[in-house]
């Protein structure tokens, strides 16, 4: 499998699962779940529908990364490719993990997870940027 | 736990991926950038970072310089704290004067009361508080006129207004608000003590120096040093001295009400150092306490009784502190200094044999609600066993009355749980023990260990000197006992015999009279005056048990309408509505005759004692009254 069929396969996965989370935050509404719409899962709340906008917005820029390099090849892109699925996993599940184990005011550990996707996500973007330029 | 390794795993090994792609498709110079930074940034740092907060937190701090944050700053990442202090009347304690704060009628209505009368209106939205008429001319530093209402205190009992004069004193008007009875009483009315002589305006105080330190954050009254020193600090306590426009106070309060810094010190250093978001986690991670703030709970048990005893027990200035005090404002913090480095409490004053009748009853149980701190410290469960405030009350978590622990239902926080009790004495059968049905109130701790001893807030209040009842002491001190608090038709050698029979006690023997007459009665008529108080409370309580229809309470209760101390009459007022059938009119603070009128249109019904006891005994007993001025310093 190529890394444009790699990315598409992907990409479309994940949005998937990503439109399904979403699913299951509107039955936590629907239904209203305490532990989701509690006064005190106000931060949890906002954990998990960052994590649904996160990995359904991510899971997007991999469809557009699978479109940037059907018809270019390039030397960074088995490194933007590992890149783009460290931030898909990473940004979308440490917002999960955090809202699911907060704190009182502050997130739970899994929030660690998010800026070291958020780096890896910077990296392979500046990669796909520079190669662009060339 | 499990969620940090996993955090701790997955971001290590997303690290590693990430560096061995770089280096495998990447220039050697980029991959060898990209990594550096990831373990400088995401390793190194932290964990650096992380060792220095380990070393740091196990280093005491000291807060005596630290300065305020406010609630607001809480709230930030102490959100669900916050929310429930909120809902707390330590909250509302002080506030400033608008709509949702005041609680008193200002619709513009006269009240007259005690000779004094005032008219309470909203003008461009301020609150204004006009004073008629006085009785009497009393030294104050207030005069007919209007005055504007610019702070008040309380919220949940009684809410009191204060003026704001040029030189800076916060003066209290002489009209309050009963939160509880919807209704307005004068200052002097308010509290249990002989009939005013200053007049209606006499009893007006100063906040900066007295109120505000127990209602508000930490408050520094800035009285200048040359006013202080010109005015004789116990005076300048207890009446306002008019003065011209100079400035007498610079007041500072750090939060009004009573707010988390008042039980937590300042938070100036909490919040700067807890900015980092590793120290945060690292902390609550290892499972470490934050030097840089108090957490009561933490605290040893007499460090942190005291951050509650400051306000709810009594304390007064040191000699050689109360120009530091206020000029420079409250030394205490909670968890770090001790309060007997500041002041000293009535406990102490009583062993040096001052005058302390205003606190105690003669064996030293608290008569005042606002000692619960030198009740408790009195009892054995303190003494030799682990009671402490937070046995009984939650801050953060109870319903804001009273704020009791293990109250099953919160909307109902009258509801006496036993489990406060059932904690350490979890072997004791309440029924058994009692001798008195489960579920009943006699079989409830509180109602034979708590008994309504204690006075405030124009009402009887449970003692926090948690005791054995004692019939000798009610004969001997007139302080009311449990049994004869609630059956009330019972006369007081029959509780001691009782108590000689379950417990193996030796009350009987200690009792010189063996008058059939019910205590309760015997304590309303012959009693001083706080006796006189709780014991009409007590005959007009729900769970009070008394022969027959129990219509001789009624009454009893109104020749007690007819007190010379307001107290008296406004407890046996309320007793007497509870037991009505009907609605009555009658006002406690009604002049004399007004009141006599009322109280003959209420058609009594002949007075019949219970249990063969002689109603031709009271005149007898009535005698003897204990007419000695009683006063209970709140």
């Amino acid at each position: 499998m190529d890394l444009a069929h790699r990315h598409t396969v992907g990409g479309w996965c994940m949005l998937s699962a990503f439109i399904a989370l979403g699913l299951i935050l509107e039955a936590l509404l629907a239904f209203k779940v305490g532990a989701y719409l509690d006064e005190a899962a106000e931060l949890r709340r906002e954990m998990w529908t960052l994590a649904h906008a996160h990995g359904t917005l991510l899971s997007l820029v991999h469809i557009a990364f699978a479109a940037y390099v059907k018809n270019r090849s390039f030397d960074a892109a088995p490194f933007v490719s590992v890149a783009l699925f460290l931030a898909v996993v990473l940004m979308p599940v440490g917002f999960l993990l955090a809202g699911a184990f907060p704190y009182e005011g502050d997130p739970g550990s899994g929030i660690w997870l998010v800026p070291l996707g958020g780096v890896s996500l910077l990296s392979g973007s500046v990669a796909v940027a520079w190669d662009s330029l060339r | 736990m499990i969620s940090a390794l996993l955090t701790a795993v997955v971001g290590t090994s997303a690290i590693a991926l990430l560096i061995v792609t770089a280096f495998r498709t990447l220039s050697r110079p980029v991959a060898l950038g990209l990594a550096g930074a990831l373990i400088v940034g995401a390793i190194a740092w932290p964990l650096s970072r992380a060792s220095r907060v380990l070393r740091e937190s196990s280093v005491p701090i000291s807060l005596a310089n630290v300065a305020y944050e406010t609630s607001a700053s809480c709230a930030r990442c102490h959100p669900a704290h916050v929310r429930s202090w909120a809902a707390t009347y330590h909250r509302t304690m002080t506030q400033e004067p608008h709509a949702d704060s005041v609680l008193g009628d200002f619709s513009g209505k006269t009240v007259e009361l005690e000779g004094g009368a005032a008219r309470m209106f909203e003008e461009e939205g301020r609150f204004v508080m006009e004073l008629l008429a006085v009785d009497r001319t009393v030294e104050s530093g207030l005069e007919l006129g209007r005055y504007t209402v610019d702070r008040l205190v309380g919220s949940h009992e009684m809410q009191v207004y204060l003026t704001r004069r040029p030189d800076g004193a916060y003066l209290t008007l002489p009209f309050e608000w009963n939160a509880r009875d919807r209704r307005w009483v004068t200052s002097t009315g308010n509290f249990l003590q002989p009939p005013p002589t200053e007049g209606l305006l006499g009893h007006t105080a100063e906040w900066n120096s007295n109120c505000s330190f127990c209602h508000n954050t930490r408050v520094n009254p800035g009285q200048r040093t040359d006013d202080f020193s010109r005015i004789e600090h116990s005076a300048a306590q207890r009446r306002a001295i008019p003065t011209a426009n100079t400035e007498r106070y610079a007041t500072t309060v750090e939060e009004l009400g009573i707010a988390c810094e008042a039980c937590h010190g300042p938070g100036h250093e909490h919040v700067t150092r807890n900015a980092s978001p590793v120290r945060r986690h690292v902390l609550r991670l290892a499972g470490r306490s934050d030097p840089s703030i108090v957490n009561p709970e933490t605290l040893t048990r007499a460090k942190g009784m005291e951050v509650c005893g400051r306000c709810h027990g009594k304390w007064f200035p040191r000699d050689e502190k109360v120009e530091m005090i206020f000029t420079g404002g409250e030394p205490f913090v909670p968890g770090q200094s001790r309060l007997h480095e500041h002041y000293e409490d009535p406990l102490t004053q009583r062993l040096r044999g001052a005058d302390t009748d205003g606190y105690f009853w003669p064996d030293a149980t608290p008569r005042p609600t606002s000692m619960e701190y030198q009740g408790v410290l009195l009892s054995a469960c303190h003494d030799r066993g682990a009671m402490d405030c937070s046995s009984c009350h939650s801050m953060h978590d109870a319903a804001p009355d009273d704020q009791l622990r293990f109250v099953d239902d919160p909307s109902n926080a009258a509801f006496e749980d036993d489990q406060m009790c059932t904690q350490c004495h979890e072997d004791i059968d309440s029924a058994a023990h009692s001798r008195h049905p489960a579920e009943t109130s006699g079989s409830r701790c509180a109602s034979c260990h708590m008994p309504y001893q204690t006075f405030g807030l124009m009402k009887a209040v449970r003692s926090h000197r948690v005791s054995i009842p004692s019939m000798r002491k009610t004969e001997r001190d007139g302080m009311p006992n449990a049994c004869t608090q609630c059956h009330v038709d019972r006369p007081l050698h029959w509780a001691a015999k009782r108590m000689d029979q379950w417990y193996g006690t030796d009350e009987l023997a200690g009792l010189v009279e063996r008058t059939p007459v019910p205590a309760s009665v015997v304590e309303l008529v012959r009693g001083h005056a706080l006796t006189r108080a709780l014991a009409a409370h007590a005959l007009g309580a729900t769970d009070a048990i008394t022969d027959g229809d129990g219509g001789w309470r009624l009454r009893i209760l109104g020749a007690a309408m007819d007190d010379p101390y307001a107290a008296v009459r406004k407890l046996a007022a309320d007793s007497y509505r509870n037991l009505s059938p009907g609605p009555i009119q009658f006002d406690y603070l009604a002049p004399p005759a007004t009141r006599r009128a009322q109280l003959e249109a209420l058609d009594l019904p002949i007075l019949r004692l219970p249990r063969g006891a002689h109603e031709w005994s009271l005149p007898a007993l009535a005698m003897d009254r204990d007419n000695s001025d009683i006063t209970v310093l709140e």
